[in-house]
């Protein structure tokens, strides 16, 4: 009876993140009727595929309870990894570099994952640290800008509409199709159900067997590959790497997204579909702000009100919910 | 027999606060290697004034951290709190009056992170990253990309201004304010309370300790240091800009916890993060006087704050079990 009635309410919550999506949408056509065109859609879903892939995997992290701060300067390096490759030889297989940047990015989880799980430090506070260890290293490994002109055609090809399956970037399919696969794989492996029930309660978890320290060490590595992956897409879709700028802040921006998207800060509670909507209604608002000519300063104010409304209505609705529960039991 | 007692007394010495000498050290040392200029006492006095107004937060952010919270939004705090100033300023309002106003503002800007954190029982953590983006952007909706300067002679300098001609006033306010923490959180009833919270929020709650209040008050007191430490600022750089405060919460939450600060809450030293302050300003000047770039130093101080959480984590377990 609980489960049935959490479900409801948990799958509710995603539906009403995508009904703001449009509600958004149509309220932004009204006011500006050019926003209702199918080259502004395209707009709009190429802005999410790099903050797609990172927001997946700070969900991950935090349904695991864990907060991670450093992904965008993962994002960074690991671009600038193989943006140094392509600056030696632009001819460089491109599926060797995405390999490559897969690789180093979940080499720079693997390395907060370790920390964390090994000498017991809340993740926040080892990741504060290396999301500047690992932005300083590039600047100590060169740091200089990868240009446009060091970049392959083929990539930048990727994030543009005319070169692509039926109009849809293949970025864009890409991005989902890693959506897909986290979603399949938290909810139907074994693994990905360890994940959540690590995040409902870590003593009750391990007391099932399950090793706890594996799966926070799994979850940050799973973040950090995504993340480098979405390096390589942040410079298919910019078209260049600047170190000191790419990927900054934008795990302040995933985490806005996982928590609209419904996953609850406290772990143990998300799914990938909200994760995407919360995307999806950060991209609405993106393009929104750009094409009604408020200025793109506001931005960032905005997605810090949009995370507190966020938080806040997510904590409303479990309230109510454990009051419900309470009437249903007494 | 006698071998226990020299272990056991062995591990009374290797106590967490001891890591910080052991840092000051090494960072007096890494300075003179890196530079032979390192060693100027009047030079090394005037390069704390870069650092003095993130010390200042980081005296706050101690108290906060041992009634367990964290505020992410301190650094965009202290910018927004700046960049209203320098707005007010060019509309011709008198820069005394502003001074008030900001320091009501940023106090303001806490107790809304106080309220928010108390009514709603999240995790600080969640909270402060959402004003910290509101902050952050209302700063930089006030400005944009311009640099506000042109502020009154009396008022801009204050790392210039000496007392005893050697020691610059944002480290004297510095050292001053945190004393008296130290003082406040080590000998009065309220600094009892506010490592009682930290230590057990529910103990604390039998015992009549108004829990909410004292978090309120003490998100309250951060804003009101974020806005000194933001008035400092923009009297030191003469402009003002969206981005002063940009990292800041880094080298402010490395202090807190080098200086021997539990992340976990329950113990507090001010007075260690006063001394973190210290080994953070040699660091980042002898790495500037070997011109690393600020990039590099920021590695080495997220590199740094890894490293004195590891240590401080290996010293507890080893003295846990102390007979």
């Amino acid at each position: 009876m609980e489960k049935t009635e959490r479900f409801r309410i948990y799958n509710f919550r995603e539906l009403s993140t995508l009904i703001m999506v449009f509600l958004v949408y149509f309220i932004v056509c009204l006011i500006e009727p050019r926003f209702f065109s199918f080259n502004s859609i395209i707009n709009i879903f190429l802005f999410f595929p790099f903050l797609l892939l990172v927001a997946l995997g700070e969900m991950m992290e935090i349904i695991s309870r864990n907060v991670d701060v450093s992904l965008g300067s993962i994002l960074a390096f690991s671009g600038y990894v193989v943006g140094i490759i392509f600056r030696g030889n632009k001819d460089f297989p491109l599926i060797l570099a995405f390999l490559i940047a897969i690789l180093f990015g979940a080499f720079l989880g693997l390395i907060n994952g370790v920390i964390v799980t090994k000498f017991k430090i809340p993740s926040v506070i080892v990741t504060l640290g290396t999301m500047n260890f690992y932005r300083g290293m590039i600047f100590i490994l060169g740091g200089k800008q990868i240009d446009n002109s060091n970049i392959p055609k083929d990539l930048v090809k990727m994030s543009q509409p005319n070169a692509s399956v039926i109009g849809v970037p293949y970025s864009v399919i890409i991005s989902i199709v890693m959506a897909v696969l986290v979603a399949v794989f938290l909810t139907r492996t074994r693994k990905g159900r360890e994940i959540y029930a690590t995040g409902c309660n870590p003593e009750a978890a391990k007391l099932r067997g399950i090793r706890v320290n594996m799966v926070n060490i799994l979850v940050f590595v799973l973040a950090g590959a995504l993340s480098g992956l979405a390096g390589m897409i942040f410079i298919s879709r910019i078209g260049y790497l600047d170190p000191g700028v790419a990927g900054k802040g934008l795990e302040f921006t995933a985490i806005a997204a996982v928590v609209i998207g419904g996953t609850s800060m406290s772990g143990g509670i998300g799914t990938t579909l909200g994760t995407v909507f919360g995307c999806l209604l950060l991209g609405v608002i993106n393009n929104a702000i750009s094409i009604t000519g408020i200025s793109g300063y506001w931005q960032e104010a905005i997605y810090g009100i949009i995370i507190i409304a966020a938080v806040i209505i997510d904590n409303v609705i479990k309230r109510s919910l454990q009051k419900y529960q309470g009437v249903l039991r007494g | 027999m006698k071998q226990m007692q020299l272990t056991n007394r062995f591990k009374r010495i290797i106590k967490p606060e001891l890591i910080i000498f052991i840092f000051l050290i090494l960072s007096i040392i890494a300075g003179v290697l890196l530079s032979p200029n390192f060693l100027d006492a009047s030079f090394l006095l005037s390069s704390t004034t870069l650092q003095a107004e993130l010390g200042l937060i980081a005296v706050a952010f101690t108290l906060l951290m041992t009634a367990g919270e964290i505020d992410l939004s301190v650094a965009s705090n202290m910018t927004l709190v700046a960049c209203i100033i320098a707005v007010l300023y060019q509309k011709g309002i008198n820069m005394v009056l502003l001074i008030i106003l900001g320091l009501i503002i940023g106090t303001i800007l806490g107790f809304i992170n106080g309220i928010l954190v108390t009514a709603t029982k999240l995790p600080s953590l969640i909270i402060t990253i959402g004003t910290m983006s509101v902050y952050k952007g209302l700063a930089q909706v006030l400005v944009g990309d311009a640099a506000i300067s042109g502020f009154p002679e009396w008022f801009i300098g204050i790392d210039d201004k000496m007392v005893f001609k050697i020691v610059p006033i944002p480290l004297v306010i510095l050292i001053v304010v945190g004393i008296i923490t130290e003082l406040v959180l080590k000998n009065t009833f309220f600094g009892r309370k506010v490592t009682a919270i930290g230590l057990n929020k529910e103990a604390a709650r039998y015992s009549a300790v108004d829990v909410d209040k004292i978090k309120i008050f003490l998100f309250s007191l951060q804003g009101l240091f974020c806005a000194v430490a933001g008035i400092m600022s923009i009297s030191r750089l003469e402009v003002a800009k969206y981005s002063i405060g940009t990292g800041g919460e880094l080298d402010v939450i490395t202090m807190v916890l080098l200086g021997g600060t539990a992340f976990s809450g329950g113990k507090g030293r001010t007075l260690g993060t006063l001394l973190a302050f210290f080994v953070l300003v040699f660091i980042r000047t002898g790495m500037r006087l070997a011109i690393f770039s600020n990039y590099s130093q920021i590695a080495v101080i997220g590199a740094l704050l890894i490293i004195t959480m590891i240590i401080s984590q290996k010293i507890e377990e080893f003295s846990k079990d102390l007979i």
